[in-house]
């Protein structure tokens, strides 16, 4: 797994997270790391349950989008060190991780502050587009 | 006359059918527009917005050649 890439095909293994903080063991000025991991809920839409989701992505604006996340954030929150994002593409059924989120700061509270903020402005800003599936085989576009 | 590469996502794609074309487009965004809904009738009824070589336009502009454009519904990460 690509530590570094924005993007993983399928859900996103909650091994990333382990293996960034043990990455992150190196970096020994960081005092907090904070995580985020979203999943696909099984919701019910008109008596119909949701198994999974499917994810697409508009590649090329990607990555240039979530720097300006990443600089939108360092700007704001002067106490950080890294931001890690890794969102899913394709399918991710019901329980499956499809964002994780990692910030490293030096003290707890911006680490706190800066991982609500920059999931926020993920939904916000990141191409990313996602259809529902349904248990009768049915699907719906969100958003 | 430019062409460009048109680029479509999400639910756009089920108005037009494939995700990508090269087209003769008129010189700017806004006239592009109306070509895409004379085109696509159903495009009036979704949301969208675009982007013009990976950047978010609000408003009009002039297109140039090779300008990749693509058509984005509301974004839905998370």
């Amino acid at each position: 797994m690509d530590l570094n890439s924005f993007l993983i095909e399928g859900p996103v293994p909650a091994m990333y997270l382990s293996d960034l903080t043990n990455r992150e063991q190196e970096k020994t000025a960081s005092g907090a790391l904070a995580f985020f991991l979203g999943k696909v809920r099984n919701d019910m839409v008109d008596g119909k349950m949701v198994t999974g989701i499917e994810y697409s992505a508009y590649y090329e604006m990607v990555e240039p989008v979530i720097q300006s996340i990443k600089d939108e954030l360092f700007n704001k929150y002067p106490d950080l060190s890294q931001v890690h994002i890794m969102h899913s593409t394709g399918l991710v059924k019901c329980g499956e991780n499809s964002l994780a989120v990692m910030i490293a700061s030096g003290h707890r509270k911006q680490s706190f502050a800066a991982l609500a903020e920059c999931v926020e402005l993920i939904k916000e800003k990141l191409p990313i587009w996602k259809k529902e599936l349904f248990s009768d085989g049915t699907t719906r576009w969100i958003g | 006359m430019a062409t460009v590469n048109l680029m479509y996502f999400g639910s756009v794609t089920d108005v037009t059918g494939i995700s990508s074309e090269k087209v003769d487009v008129p010189a700017t965004l806004d006239e592009l527009n109306e070509m895409l809904q004379a085109r696509y009738p159903k495009l009036s009824a979704i949301s969208y917005r675009f982007s013009v070589n990976r950047q978010l336009i609000t408003g009009n502009r002039q297109l140039a050649d090779g300008d990749d454009i693509a058509l984005l519904p509301p974004f839905a990460g998370g």
